[in-house]
């Protein structure tokens, strides 16, 4: 926290001014969004401009929309998508081929060809199931290619001639009040724009509910959002199902305005202007999209009535991507921020000047900023106090939290691992390992290193699959279970390197930790029922819960990605918690810790399992550390077990030691038979 | 007419294709083992050194144009890895992959302004011939190709099999770390392998243009089969992207007359894309990129 | 005899880091010319951290690196090894795809301009590994364990350095195999390569060496003649914790019980 200067101002020297009517803060921004919402709609009528200007703003709508669902599937689950253009496409093409073969004219036509790109969508996302990255962008080149050779020329969808056409028409019955003309744009501009808002109203329910969590965990570990029991393969064919479906409707909603579309439109070249649009947009925000919709149309407009500019705009577009994704990559949205900052302080000080009190004022905004930017390090602590009091309501917060699992806690044992082997190729990397953990127990998995110790780890929390063996969790068969399906039986994990999600802040963190609390699905998420807002709120409430446990609320509201990495270690370690899992395997949680640190967090491990009655796994390779913590140790070396017991019987025994130490010469020598 | 006369003739009239294609995929492949970064630019870089040839042949004539474009393509190649590709390593492969969309969509949008969007008569090396091939006809720019690619293919091997340069562009392919521990410079050999991969590019960009015509569209998205001969070599080896040319060029050029299935427009390039994603779905654990989150480092 | 006054490598006082992990925390060592110096430790201790910020794989984050009256804290590895340092990283980093003879030439690349002097080179290393003659056009990803780390040895050797480094010697290999890596480590040695060796099991290069450094959470904790550090208690210590050492087997492992 940040400390103000005492200050001490001659308010005879700033000149008294009465003071401003009191207007509550709530109902001043509910006239504000009533008074914009009404020029948002009326403006084409009210405004004397003419009507190219109108036409630009339906553009702007229709590039917005597309920016959109680029955000979603590329800004929020991470999954890059240069075939926008074609989804785009099918929204437009169904549509005109339901009103040739069937006459179904809009708005019916709308749910099909939505259903159509979404469903079109889909089966590119099986494709990002197995390539990611780079190759997930070839892919979706690939397919863009392909829609424009193949798809768009097929003459069914298409029709005969090479385009598409839809005789513009009217919603509702011609000659009564009630009845909108589409060839007048300005009423196609109020369609387009509800279009908009639509899809906006959507995604922004989406983005602060469970399922937008679960999407930027997609995009920030894939390996950490299955241990939070994400099922990562719904998630990705969600996202790109409904990415399409708002290109779709993009597309759909284009065609119904201009009366016509070739396939020329939705080529390769399309989806990169796309692309530009939502990266220069800042790939991960709306309203950044909204903002860089209307850029484009503008520039478009500009470049198209000055003759000297003309045929440019590709140019400047192309520049534009170019420069956000090398210099800006925050793009719009990251300026927009910095814009809305300063306005925010220089409104704040004119508001204080205008009252009397600058100086104060003045330096706190800036002290804000200052706090923001540069003396962050300093303020934040590199080591963290664990204040677990009141031990009767945590406990209830734990067991309150999972119900199907607190019956199994009743179980023994907690982990049972019988016989695993491990091969890889032709290497055995484990080799006949059982091990078991009771409830309760601080179990360590020690061996040198290339003992296989990580492999036996990760065929137990599932990341590989033993060639032979089982793995009973809580008394359940997990052998060929996936992560997330472990995480959901009540084993929770953290990661020898960190896999918290970077971009999100701490809370933001820690609250996708409660997604298998959670009972709300994405239709839920998306109109914002009241089931889902409840749960939301508990959710919440839970997690502040624990932040305020473990004295993480200084930094709860950063940004992981600039933090301590001993603090880090803590918000992994809180994020298992959350998740209410009473089982929990650490992957070499003192890797990185200094000596201090190191002695803070096997404080926390036995003060988390003393009043709380979590059971630990972990590996290490700071055996001091471990000797100290754990109830009982595993050793491993070569891939076999090699040791087991009480860290005191560990420490003392020569096979042991000889496995860590190596052994003394002479012993060698005999071995080799001299 | 039999089946084999007709296949073999369809056979001979695709080479020039795959001769096209074995030289862009050559470009991608050396580059993509140099940064791991698949050049999706490669289309513009390819086509840009087609136009430079078209406007200096009035000046120089017609072969040194076009060397003239060949080193164009060369240097587009540098500029790309040493102020996007390289500017964006320490985001990400995914980033740097995106960033070349970029360079993309810039150059082709270049190129349609300063010479417009109409169909140009390219560049041509020798005179306007035709060979006959069982009842079709051969062009010569077709022949160049196919020839141009085969003597540029033994180069190629022939650089990296015997010269110090192509030993050291193997070694940081094989191991970039290794290769610095060596004493070898990877930043020097990931540019020689943009230069070699932009030469390559723009020979084929010449090249094909003389053969199908200089549009500043239709040319780079032409190119794109290539990036799927070399996804199916595996995308680092120049071995396997010579198949991938084989069958690329072979499915372009022979597919259309395999019957009504065949005759549907663009029922190659479906075939191509099926197959591509097939093999990336069997070998996917080869697709992951390594900015897959393994840490906030 | 060590030199007192310049060592050949001097490292002081030396920070670094992984992205947000401070790996190594005010690290100080010296190697003479002509000595053989263990660096050992409990896993993570340091150890290969250390040898890599010394040959430039990692920048330092604070500290000195001094090489032959040099400062090379913060040069990339390739200008490293053009003033006579070798690095044989953990895991070998050996050149998968290509064949032993490519991989004793890559290993050759800083004295590349010397071509007469290649041949004779690359006889002298072979004649210390016969097994890699025979197997000169194999690729060295299909060699076995002990072959390749013998391919990472001679491919180090064959730039005659002045310092050697060596990240894990025995990792997965036999202890025969080890015992003559180490007979080939001192002859080298003898014609007057200074040597560093980082290793996991101490009794065996505590034995081959003249002094060694015990590191542990990134700084030395313990150093001396190699000889008296093999009958310190405080080294089992730093190994397995307080309390840790020569007793009483442990009833052998019974399965589930």
């Amino acid at each position: 926290m940040v400390r103000l200067p005492q200050l001490s101002i001659r308010r005879t020297s700033v000149p008294r001014l009465p003071a401003l009517p009191q207007i509550g803060p709530r109902a001043r921004r509910l006239a504000i969004s009533l008074l914009a919402l009404a020029l948002i709609v009326s403006w084409p009528w009210t405004l004397p401009l003419p009507l190219a200007i109108v036409t630009d703003a339906v553009h702007a709508c229709e590039y917005a929309m597309v920016a959109v669902s680029l955000v979603l599937l590329t800004g929020w689950v991470g999954q890059i998508s240069l075939a926008q253009g074609a989804f785009v496409g099918v929204g437009a093409f169904v549509t005109a081929l339901v009103f040739r073969k069937a006459n179904i004219p809009f708005p019916a036509s709308l749910p099909i060809a939505v259903a159509a790109s979404a469903l079109v969508a889909v089966l590119l996302g099986i494709v990002a199931l197995r390539v990611r990255g780079l190759y997930l962008a070839v892919a979706t080149l690939i397919f863009a290619w392909m829609a424009d050779a193949f798809l768009f020329s097929a003459s069914w969808l298409v029709g005969a001639g090479g385009s598409a056409s839809l005789p513009t028409g009217t919603i509702g019955k011609t000659n009564t009040f009630v009845s909108f003309d589409l060839h007048d744009v300005r009423v196609f501009y109020l369609v387009i724009l509800a279009g908009l808002c639509l899809g906006l109203f959507g995604a922004s329910n989406l983005r602060d509910s469970k399922t937008g969590r679960a999407f930027f965990a997609v995009r920030g570990s894939e390996m950490a959002a299955v241990s939070l029991g994400i099922d990562v393969t719904r998630y990705k064919l969600l996202a790109f199902g409904l990415s399409g479906a708002i290109a779709g409707l993009a597309g759909h909603l284009q065609i119904v305005g201009d009366g016509s579309a070739v396939p020329a439109q939705f080529n390769f070249l399309t989806s990169l202007f796309y692309l530009s649009i939502a990266v220069v947009g800042g790939l991960t925000s709306l309203s950044g999209a909204v903002a860089a919709g209307i850029l484009f149309s503008a520039l478009n407009e500009v470049f198209f009535r000055v003759t000297a500019l003309n045929g440019y705009i590709d140019i400047v577009a192309a520049m534009l991507l170019l420069t956000v994704l090398i210099v800006y990559p925050g793009g719009l949205a990251a300026s927009g921020q910095t814009l809305g900052r300063r306005l925010q302080t220089i409104a704040s000080a004119l508001r204080s000047r205008l009252s009397g009190s600058a100086a104060v004022e003045a330096l706190d905004g800036s002290i804000v900023q200052l706090s923001e930017h540069g003396s962050s390090r300093a303020s934040a602590p590199s080591t963290v106090e664990t204040v677990v009091g009141e031990q009767g309501s945590l406990l209830e917060l734990i067991a309150r939290a999972r119900p199907e699992v607190e019956d199994r806690l009743e179980l023994e044992p907690v982990l049972e691992a019988r016989g695993i082997i491990v091969r890889f190729g032709g290497l055995t990397a484990v080799n006949d390992v059982s091990l078991m953990v009771r409830r309760g127990e601080i179990v360590g998995l020690i061996g040198p290193n290339g003992a296989g110790k990580t492999t036996l780890f990760n065929a137990i929390a599932g990341l590989n699959e033993p060639t032979a063996g089982s793995v009973h969790i809580f008394g359940k068969d997990a052998t060929a279970l996936p992560v997330h399906a472990r995480a959901a039986l009540g084993v929770g994990r953290t990661f020898q390197l960190i896999q918290l999600f970077p971009q999100l802040s701490v809370f933001d963190n820690l609250l996708a930790a409660t997604h298998l609390l959670n009972p709300t699905g994405f239709l839920q998420h998306l109109v914002v029922s009241e089931r889902a807002l409840y749960e939301e709120k508990a959710a919440r409430e839970r997690v502040t819960e624990i932040i305020d446990r473990l004295g993480l609320h200084d930094v709860a509201h950063r940004t992981v990605s600039g933090l301590p990495f001993g603090v880090l270690r803590i918000v992994e370690l809180a994020r298992a918690l959350v998740t209410g899992a009473p089982f929990v395997m650490l992957d070499e949680p003192a890797s990185g810790l200094d000596d201090a640190e190191t002695q803070k967090l096997a404080d926390l491990l036995l003060t988390l399992r003393n009043d709380l009655g979590i059971t630990f796994l972990l590996i290490e390779h700071d055996v001091a550390m471990v000797t100290s913590v754990t109830d009982y140790m595993y050793v491993i070396n070569r891939g076999q077990l090699l040791a087991e017991g009480t860290p005191g019987d560990i420490q003392r025994n020569e096979d042991v030691i000889a496995a860590y130490l190596g052994q003394p010469a002479g012993q060698v020598a005999e071995e080799v038979g001299a | 007419m039999s089946f084999f006369q007709d296949a073999f003739v369809n056979v001979i009239l695709a080479l020039p294709l795959v001769g096209a294609y074995a030289l862009f995929a050559l470009g991608i492949v050396v580059i993509y083992r140099a940064s791991r970064v698949l050049n999706l630019a490669h289309g513009a870089i390819a086509t840009l050194p087609a136009y430079v040839a078209y406007s200096l042949a009035p000046h120089i004539g017609s072969i040194p144009a076009v060397v003239g474009g060949v080193l164009a393509g060369g240097l587009l190649g540098v500029a790309v890895e040493r102020f996007v590709v390289r500017r964006l390593r320490s985001v990400s492969q995914t980033a740097q992959t995106v960033g070349t969309v970029a360079v993309f969509g810039l150059i082709v949008a270049l190129m349609a302004k300063i010479w417009g969007t109409g169909l140009l008569r390219p560049v041509t090396v020798v005179p306007h011939a035709a060979y006959h091939v069982g009842h079709a006809l051969l062009f010569s720019d077709g022949l160049i190709l196919i020839v141009v690619a085969g003597v540029a293919t033994a180069g190629f091997f022939a650089l990296f099999r015997f010269t110090s340069l192509g030993l050291a562009m193997r070694l940081a392919a094989d191991n970039r770390r290794a290769a610095a521990l060596m004493g070898i410079d990877p930043e020097r050999t990931t540019a020689a392998a943009w230069l070699i991969g932009g030469l390559f590019a723009g020979l084929g960009g010449v090249l094909l243009a003389g053969a199908s015509g200089l549009h500043p569209y239709i040319l780079p998205l032409q190119m794109l089969p290539a990036f799927v001969a070399a996804l199916i070599g595996g995308l680092d080896s120049a071995g396997g992207a010579l198949l991938g040319s084989l069958v690329v060029g072979m499915a372009i050029g022979i597919v259309p007359s395999l019957g009504s299935i065949g005759h549907q427009v663009g029922a190659p390039q479906a075939a191509l894309t099926l197959l591509a994603f097939v093999i990336m779905a069997l070998r996917g654990k080869r697709f992951q990129a390594s900015d897959v989150r393994t840490g906030l480092a | 005899m060590s030199g007192l006054i310049d060592p050949l490598l001097s490292v002081n006082d030396l920070d670094a880091h992984y992205g947000p992990i401070q790996a190594l925390r005010g690290l100080t060592l010296h190697v003479n010319r002509g000595e053989m110096v263990a660096l050992v430790g409990a896993n993570g201790a340091g150890k290969s951290t250390t040898l890599r910020t010394v040959s430039g794989m990692i920048r330092p984050s604070g500290g000195a690196v001094m090489f032959d009256g040099e400062d090379i804290g913060g040069l990339p590895p390739q200008r490293v090894v053009a003033r006579g340092l070798a690095h044989l990283p953990e895991g070998r980093e050996l050149f998968p795809n290509m064949s032993v003879e490519d991989n004793l030439r890559a290993g050759f690349w800083v004295r590349r301009h010397q071509s007469s002097d290649y041949a004779a080179m690359r006889d002298r290393v072979m004649d210390h590994f016969p097994i890699l003659r025979e197997r000169a056009k194999q690729a060295a990803g299909t060699l076995s364990g002990g072959e390749q780390q013998m391919l990472g040895v001679a491919r180090a050797l064959m730039c005659d350095p002045k310092l050697l480094v060596v990240d894990e010697l025995s990792l997965g290999l036999a202890p025969l195999i080890v015992a003559k890596l180490f007979d080939i480590l001192h002859e080298i040695n003898n014609e007057g390569t200074a040597v560093v060796i980082v290793e996991q099991f101490v009794h065996m290069v505590l034995q081959n060496t003249d002094r060694a450094y015990v590191l542990a959470k990134g700084h030395v904790v313990l150093e001396g003649r190699s000889a008296d550090l093999l009958a310190d208690p405080k080294l089992i210590a730093s190994y397995l914790g307080e309390g840790a050492g020569h007793g009483q087997r442990a009833p052998t492992p019974a399965g589930v019980s």
